[in-house]
């Protein structure tokens, strides 16, 4: 098909939905026949459809932080197996590795190249979080110092081969993980997902034709970056700094990591340079520079084109910068499980650099994103079980509203209280909002919760990492830091011990309680200036206790109602607003 | 029944339309009548539709209502003052939800905001544990003061949803009988009564959203029955149930949570009559107006089922009907995106300001508008309602708005912006039957809706289905559908708690219960125990997996061959759904399912009472009409004038009250001696 002979809108865009339903019910299949409950009910999965190239055409609501990066898992395939021409129709490949194309080794890709009349035409990928692949600790270790202690890297396998199952493959996977049932069951999933995908790949490009079909994709493409380009030219030319740290690297518990951005925008380029960041630590607290960069255009996605469904073209204006040394970007064989952390910090870093340039684009810090633990223990009958927990926690102070309480970070949900009950054994004992804990703002953050776990069997351990407890979610344009993550655990007894931010195999006895207590997202502008009646609401509702709303909030609570004092409160409030003298109100000092 | 109780009434209320329709079983005589629905005073519109059919209700048997009530009372906020109780430190599960995000780039998502505000969320101290066993008992003085709480601060109606409380409702009774006892004004959710289900938040929800609506639908119900029997109606009222059933008015204003979805319900139901009458195993109903269109699946004769569904954003743990809901209609809005990104919907201009040609101050292109400029709509013509379409300025909002940016006719860009509102809803079909392992090719589709006969037999096309249906009155078909329904009673209980192995004995043991307990509910409403059946099912999964499905149990003694079959059939299932099944995996069972049903006399299809004589020779006139394949006459035929037998060759237009139907080139249509229009749909057709 020639330069001239573009294709009419019209088909284009059929194309682009019909793509977006096929990604759709790729998703809807993974879940329904998943086994472990990170996938079918966490839904920590991502699929997706892509081109010949490599290239994003469409993607499923699940984690957006997946699909970014299954991208950077063909192309090491196609390194790794010596050229695009190696694969044959029926292939399916396997791929976790942790320096070119995953989080952690336990996120699996399953990649089925597309073919039609024996020309590759495009790729359809699954991938997904796998319970247990082996390593020092049960669902992964949060404190290794080598990636052989996580877990068995599958890097390019192939587990069809043009058809033909490698029964190899799944005997190696088999003896290489505690929960061999539930990871095999997931694997069946991710491939029934693939298949489904590649067939209505192959519907779609029938019925246009592959030329037409090819035509369209390329278009969709280009309509993609279009509407980035529209927003990028939004935020002012300029550069833009900002930073946060990580709580540690699990195993140096005193030596906070820097994550620090240097955002410059430069007429239709964006870049957007990690540098400042850490350049190393002992502990596994790190990610490759491939998915560092897939973060750095998904947060770019989320400030200029939020609400469209995500192809390649949204982030072609993107440049990320990743110095030779430095935690973002993992080196062989340095671990990697925890680094999402650092990732996520990441997010929130970019995004306060724009705060004052896109005001109305940004929210504040969010709670972390990701708090994942795990309770593992043994059933009466010898089997083991691992409990996965991604508990949420508040979103930062928005510029038009307070943040949201309670959420996780995308189409992922929690684990209802009676499944947990009844399949292990613990007892929730309270499961409830974090009072105090959205940073105050103008608009406050979110509130992050409680969730308490009693064990009720001998034997059991805690694999758990909630970073964000030294240096909690900021606040934005005035608005203050939220309360950090924490867990605690209580004796039966009442006594107390807060754990640090990562714990791998953490002993637990019967009758001890682990109390998850998850951050608020930071606030959005100076709390001084928060309506008095929303504090008061605050205050009724018990989201803000009586010490807060007077020491963060300025408020003047009548003695002998408790009531908030309407005048006494706003001439405080201007005495306070005029000694700041329009600098914003002093918040809890970021960590240093 | 009595010669002069030969009468059934349907009456569903919808958000613009009130529709009612008559049948006389001693005449098969039916008339429809509709009239603007009144908000603020619901049952005012139907009034007017008694008066508008000019009917003496003396001489109806029964009426079964279908009403859009409950949503509306959702969507406009106005329930009742609602507190919940449940278990001390679960107090905020109704706000924590899910914490899904499913807008995952979007930092500024909105949850929807919980029906019952924090200050009125109370814990108490009692506990269950997820095999039955109590905890902690109920202390009626905790709950005393609790309530009293709740009453001081002018809550009226209550929801009691605990921990565990379908492994064992003790509790939860204990709460609800203290409740009854010392505040007898209260109105009073109990979660395990409405949804016996695993799974907090939903359960918490679902009683939530009952104890929301239930204030205000026992004040409708009862205005409505008073004034139905104030004009001589001394019958029986049953309303529509999300799950295609219907109740007795009284059960109904206990338990309203279970009319939520039930005005789409009733044209899937219709469909499903419809379905039975001319001999069609396998239909979709397809339901377009102007915001969204409902499509629903009867796979051999039977609507599917849903265990799960929400209504604005809060979910609803009931059984139903699975209907498919897709934010595409008339007044869908076409816009540019990007460079030459042509998009349709999901903003719709609604009804107000509506699409540009209804001159209300819109000034963005819809679909409608598209119709207007291809022909398709009767220029000169009026909607229902009375709105005179102005061409022109569907002209200019297309030209503007899409035409000029893509550099084309406004004519090509309206064939455009119809085709890709076409292929949306292709795809949802294709989610419904494709995406299920089903063939299109094996099914009708039946279109209604004002904005349906004009778009399916190109959806239809698309897809691959080779029949279309256009029902006879297709804008009052839901209400024909009320009167087609059944009582029903469904019933469910977890049987896997507690990780034990189920024995036949038990699974058999179950069933009787919750047979028994289906039935006793209906004999409550008036059923006799003959007219009784009730059907059997259980949901399957391989041992490991979370998700299920749901697979029906024969009547019979269960036995080894029992369960072995019910594997079979589940395998087969997995695999058409799901692509794959894996046999040698053990299975497991999680819930048992009871439907009970007491069956009422259908009125059978209705046969056009005025037999008309032109046939094909009665084209009123023939105007132009764009299609793909050019500009072409077509002649305009009336509906009433059409003969059973009758055949039209397309392009043709056939224009009735309320609806429009096309026939494009190469299309047939033939009338059944029911009236419906039948359109074969060739083979690779395309708008």
């Amino acid at each position: 098909m020639t330069e001239t002979e573009t294709l009419d809108p019209v088909s284009i865009e059929i194309v682009r939905n019909a793509l977006i339903s096929a990604a759709k019910e790729m998703s809807i299949v993974l879940k329904r026949t998943a086994y472990n409950y990170i996938i079918n009910e966490g839904q920590d999965f991502s699929v997706g459809l892509f081109n010949a190239q490599g290239e994003t055409l469409a993607q499923a609501p699940g984690l957006p932080e997946f699909v970014c990066d299954i991208p950077s898992a063909i192309h090491s395939i196609i390194d790794d197996i010596g050229g695009i021409e190696r694969f044959q129709d029926g292939d399916i490949y396997l791929t976790n590795d942790p320096y070119a194309n995953t989080f952690h080794v336990h996120d699996v890709n399953a990649i089925k190249p597309i073919f039609l009349n024996e020309a590759l035409i495009g790729f359809s990928c699954a991938r997904a979080h796998w319970h247990d692949l082996g390593g020092a600790s049960g669902a992964g270790s949060l404190q290794a110092t080598e990636v052989f202690q996580e877990g068995v890297i599958l890097r390019s396998v192939r587990l069809y081969r043009a058809g033909e199952l490698n029964v190899d493959i799944l005997r190696i996977i088999r003896e290489n993980t505690r929960l061999p049932d539930g990871v095999l069951g997931d694997i069946r999933a991710q491939i029934g997902a693939c298949r489904i995908g590649e067939g209505r790949y192959l519907e779609i490009c029938a019925r246009f034709g592959i030329e037409r079909f090819q035509s369209a994709c390329q278009q969709i493409l280009l309509n993609g970056e279009q509407q980035a380009r529209e927003a990028l030219a939004l935020i002012p030319n300029g550069t833009y700094r900002a930073e946060s740290c990580l709580d540690n690297d699990g195993i140096d518990l005193d030596r906070p990591l820097p994550v620090k951005v240097l955002v410059t925008v430069e007429d239709e380029r964006i870049t957007i340079d990690v540098g400042g960041s850490a350049k190393g630590c002992r502990g596994p607290m790190r990610a490759n520079k491939n998915t560092t960069a897939s973060i750095c255009r998904m947060v770019f996605k989320m400030l200029t084109t939020p609400m469209e469904p995500a192809n390649e073209g949204h982030f072609r204006m993107v440049s990320v910068a990743i110095p030779d040394e430095s935690i973002f970007n993992a080196k062989r064989p340095q671990g990697t499980w925890p680094g999402f952390f650092a990732l996520e910090a990441l997010i929130d870093v970019v995004k306060r650099s724009l705060a004052e340039a896109i005001p109305d684009r940004v929210n504040a810090d969010d709670y972390g994103k990701c708090t994942p633990a795990h309770i593992k223990g043994s059933y009466p009958d010898g089997s083991i079980f691992f409990l996965a927990d991604t508990e949420g926690g508040g979103w930062g102070g928005k510029p038009f509203e307070d943040g949201e309480n309670a959420m996780l970070f995308g189409d992922v949900r929690i684990t209802p209280v009676e499944l947990l009950e009844s399949k292990y054994p613990v007892r929730l004992t309270q499961y409830r909002l974090r009072p105090d804990s959205g940073g105050p703002g103008r608009w406050r953050g979110g509130l992050g919760v409680f969730k308490d776990y009693l064990c009720l069997a001998s034997g059991m351990t805690l694999n758990a990492g909630l970073d964000r407890q030294v240096c909690p979610p900021q606040g934005v344009l005035g608005g203050h830091s939220s309360v950090g993550n924490r867990i605690v655990i209580i004796d039966a007894d009442g006594a107390e011990t807060v754990l640090p931010s990562k714990v791998t195999d953490y002993p637990l006895a019967p009758g001890q309680t682990i109390s998850f207590q998850t951050a608020g997202g930071g606030g959005y502008g100076d709390p001084l200036r928060r309506e008095l009646d929303r504090v008061a609401d605050d205050l009724r509702l018990g989201l803000v206790s009586t010490t807060q709303a007077q020491s963060a909030y300025g408020v003047i609570l009548d003695e002998t109602t408790g009531a908030v004092a309407m005048a006494a409160s706003s001439r405080l409030r201007e005495s306070l607003l005029a000694k700041q003298n329009g600098a914003p109100s002093p918040s809890s000092p970021p960590c240093k | 029944m009595t010669e002069q109780k030969s009468k059934r009434l349907g009456i569903d209320v919808g958000g613009t339309y009130t529709d009612l329709v008559v049948f006389d079983e001693s005449t098969k005589d039916m008339r429809m009548a509709k009239t603007p629905s009144t908000p603020g005073n619901l049952v005012e519109g139907v009034i007017n539709g008694i008066i508008a059919l000019d009917l003496d209700l003396d001489s109806v048997q029964l009426v079964v209502h279908g009403t859009t009530m409950g949503v509306n009372t959702i969507i406009q906020g106005n329930g009742a003052k609602t507190g919940l109780l449940t278990t001390a430190g679960f107090e905020d599960v109704l706000e924590i939800g899910t914490m899904s995000k499913p807008e995952m780039y979007n930092l500024f998502y909105r949850k929807p905001p919980p029906l019952v505000s924090r200050e009125h969320r109370l814990g108490l101290a009692e506990r269950m544990t997820y095999e039955g066993e109590v905890l902690t008992a109920v202390d009626a003085d905790d709950v005393r003061s609790q309530v009293r709480k709740l009453v001081d601060d002018g809550i009226v109606s209550v929801a009691v949803a605990t921990l565990h409380a379908y492994a064992n409702p003790e509790n939860e009774n204990e709460i609800a009988r203290i409740l009854k006892e010392d505040f007898p004004d209260l109105n009073v959710s109990v979660s395990h009564e409405i949804s016996n289900q695993r799974r907090e938040f939903e359960r918490t929800s679902t009683a939530v959203l009952n104890a929301y609506i239930a204030p205000p639908a026992q004040a409708y119900f009862e205005h409505l029955r008073g004034e139905l029997h104030a004009r001589g109606f001394d019958g029986a009222v049953f309303i529509m149930k999300s799950n295609g059933g219907v109740m007795e008015v009284l059960t109904a204003s206990r338990t309203p949570a279970h009319t939520l979805l039930s005005g789409p319900v009733a044209g899937s139901i219709a469909g499903k009559a419809l379905s039975a009458a001319t001999e069609r195993q396998n239909v979709i109903t397809f339901d377009m107006g102007g915001t969204s269109c409902d499509i629903s699946v009867i796979l051999d004769g039977e609507p599917e089922a849903a265990f799960e569904s929400q209504v604005e954003g809060y979910p609803i743990m009931v059984p139903m009907v699975r209907i498919n809901y897709l934010g595409a209609g008339g007044g869908s809005i076409a816009q540019i995106i990007g460079e030459r990104s042509l998009r349709v919907g999901p903003e719709s201009a609604g009804a107000d300001p509506g699409p540009a040609c209804y001159g209300q101050g819109g000034d963005l292109p819809t679909v409608t508008d598209a119709n207007l400029i291809l022909g398709r709509l009767d220029p000169q013509g009026a909607l229902a309602g009375g709105i005179d379409l102005d061409i022109d300025l569907a002209a200019t909002a297309i030209k503007s708005h899409v035409a000029d940016k893509l550099d084309l006719s406004v004519k090509d860009a309206a064939l455009g912006i119809v085709e890709i509102a076409c292929v949306k809803m292709a795809y949802a079909i294709r989610e419904v039957t494709i995406e299920q392992g089903l063939d299109p090719r094996e099914f009708t589709l039946i279109s209604f809706g004002g904005a349906g006969p004009m778009h399916t037999p190109f959806i239809a096309s698309m897809v691959g289905i080779r029949q279309v249906i256009v029902p006879w009155s297709p804008g009052t078909l839901c209400g024909w559908g009320m009167l087609n329904t059944d009582l029903r009673h469904d019933v469910v209980q977890v049987v896997d708690y507690g990780g034990r192995q189920l024995e036949q004995l038990d699974l058999a043991d179950m069933f009787a219960r919750l047979e028994s307990q289906g039935r006793a509910a209906l004999i409550e409403q008036g059923v006799a125990a003959a007219s009784l059946i009730t059907n059997r099912a259980i949901d399957m999964r391989y041992k490991g997996q979370e998700h299920t499905l749901t697979i029906p149990v024969a009547e019979g003694p269960i036995n080894d061959a029992t369960l072995t079959d019910l594997s079979a059939r589940f395998n087969q299932m997995h695999d058409r759904k799901y692509a794959h099944a894996s046999p040698d995996e053990p299975v497991e069972f999680v819930n048992i399912r009871v439907e009970a049903v007491g069956r009422l006399d259908k009125p059978g299809l209705y046969k056009p009472r005025v037999v008309p004589t032109n046939g094909a020779d009665a084209a009123s006139e023939t105007r132009i009409v764009t299609f793909k394949e050019g500009d072409l006459p077509t002649a305009i035929y009336q509906r009433d004038q059409l003969a059973p037998g009758t055949r039209i060759d397309g392009p043709a237009i056939v224009t009735e009250e309320g609806s429009t139907t096309l026939v494009p080139p190469a299309f047939a249509l033939t009338v059944d001696e029911y009236g419906n229009l039948i359109i074969d749909v060739p083979e690779a057709a395309s708008a």
